[in-house]
């Protein structure tokens, strides 16, 4: 009985883990076809090794029926899909970082003859996993000892641009209604040129006598179409007709300048009735 | 010692083009149901501050990631043993670290997509629940749960 005593005693205790993870940055990587490379950098924020593998999938954002981004990631991307994977490379693809330790990974392009001027799409898949834990009182074989080990797995979108690129946004199909204490909007994006529109979209609901109801700020990416579902704070607000109000930018909080396409603002607005 | 640090801080600047521009993913605490008994089914909850796994990522703010959990339905034991695993569509709670965050309560077989707004570090809980059998052949029982966190 004492032995069962210390045995849930000990387990209890929490089982913090040696925090089993890496860094990745920068977490956009943008490669120009003059110099064909570009590089992130790992770092392993724990004490313990990390073991890590990096590999390349081919996928962009798109929105599902809700209206929530997804990651679209086709099997087998047809001929027409701007697609860099298989020839944007990662070297080292495997290692061990030690506690923290750090490893510069060289990526490398090379594309295809005759590559037409665009924005090509990868992803790196940077996957870490640490040192098996074991189950705690493994030694007792009288009793079912249950646990799970976590591994983690980020993954980042890679550009490679070519040329002259040329990006922007046209914004139709506008619409927007009360769910709970939110307004929800719900449009219909697409894309122009021939790189990805990242950015982020702006939003105000106006009254007639120009009173701003509410507002909302939300990212926003745009590869090729897209049907996103914004929400904006609105309680119990007075029926009536009210503007709303649109506005998509190339511009990013999370991304330098340097690292988007830019475009000019695009705005658009929509009479909305609420009851 | 300080200088180690301020070492490691500046490489870090020197090569990620500033501090924010990053993702870090790490699982900080396994997912752990202890002992339990044969016939007795036994559930640990995304709120249970000992026993559920615990994941942390951090990016930054502006950006919308997509998480989502590789999940087994079985764990491997001794002897080719298997015991059922299975998570509710209430066993995940995801909870940023600012001031105004607020838990999210969401089911852990789909996946789900944030927009970072107030806080860059979010804690991701996991909880889960195990049924042996009868006649389940005791020892360690073990399988791994991932987490893939998207920049979309």
């Amino acid at each position: 009985m004492r032995h069962i005593t210390i045995l849930s005693g000990l387990l209890l205790l929490p089982r913090l883990l040696p925090a089993q993870g890496v860094l990745v940055a920068p977490h956009y990587v943008v490669m120009d076809h003059r110099t064909r490379s570009g590089s992130i950098t790992l770092y392993n924020p724990g004490n313990d090794p990390v073991e890590i593998s990096i590999s390349t999938l081919f996928g962009y954002p798109i929105t599902d029926s809700t209206g929530q981004y997804l990651l679209y990631t086709p099997e087998s991307p047809d001929s027409s899909m701007p697609s860099a994977n298989g020839w944007v490379e990662a070297f080292p693809r495997r290692m061990t970082l030690n506690g923290r330790e750090r490893q510069t990974v060289r990526l490398l392009g090379r594309p295809p003859a005759g590559l037409r001027d665009g924005e090509y799409w990868t992803r790196l898949v940077v996957s870490a996993k640490g040192g098996q834990v074991p189950v705690s009182g493994i030694s007792d074989t009288s009793a079912i000892q249950v646990g799970l080990t976590l591994e983690v797995r980020s993954i980042l979108p890679v550009f490679y641009r070519k040329g002259t690129l040329q990006t922007g946004v046209s914004i139709s199909g506008i619409q927007a209604h009360m769910v709970g204490d939110s307004l929800e909007i719900r449009s219909h994006l697409e894309r122009h040129g021939n790189g990805a529109f990242i950015g982020t979209i702006r939003g105000s609901l106006v009254d007639s006598t120009g009173h701003v109801a509410t507002t909302f700020s939300s990212p926003l990416a745009v590869y090729f179409t897209a049907d996103p579902l914004f929400r904006a704070p609105l309680i119990r607000p007075a029926a009536g007709l009210y503007q709303l109000r649109l506005e998509l930018a190339t511009e990013r909080a999370d991304l330098s300048s340097e690292t988007i396409l830019h475009a000019p603002l695009v705005r658009d607005s929509a009479q909305v009735r609420l009851p | 010692m300080v200088r180690k640090i301020l070492l490691v801080l500046a490489l870090l600047l020197g090569t990620s083009r500033g501090l924010s521009a990053q993702l870090t993913v790490t699982g900080l605490r396994n997912l752990a149901f202890g002992p339990v008994i044969q016939g007795i089914a036994n559930s640990v909850g995304p709120s249970d501050p000992v026993k559920s796994g615990q994941f942390e990522f951090v990016t930054p703010i502006g950006s919308t990631v997509r998480i989502q959990f590789t999940l087994p339905t079985r764990l491997n034991g001794p002897s080719g043993g298997r015991l059922t695993i299975a998570f509710g569509t209430s066993d995940a709670i995801a909870l940023g670290q600012g001031p105004t965050s607020v838990p999210v309560t969401f089911n852990p077989n789909t996946a789900q997509t944030f927009n970072i707004v107030s806080s860059n570090r979010i804690w991701v809980f996991l909880g889960g629940k195990v049924t042996p059998t009868a006649t389940q052949t005791t020892g360690a029982y073990t399988n791994t749960v991932t987490l893939t966190v998207t920049i979309l």
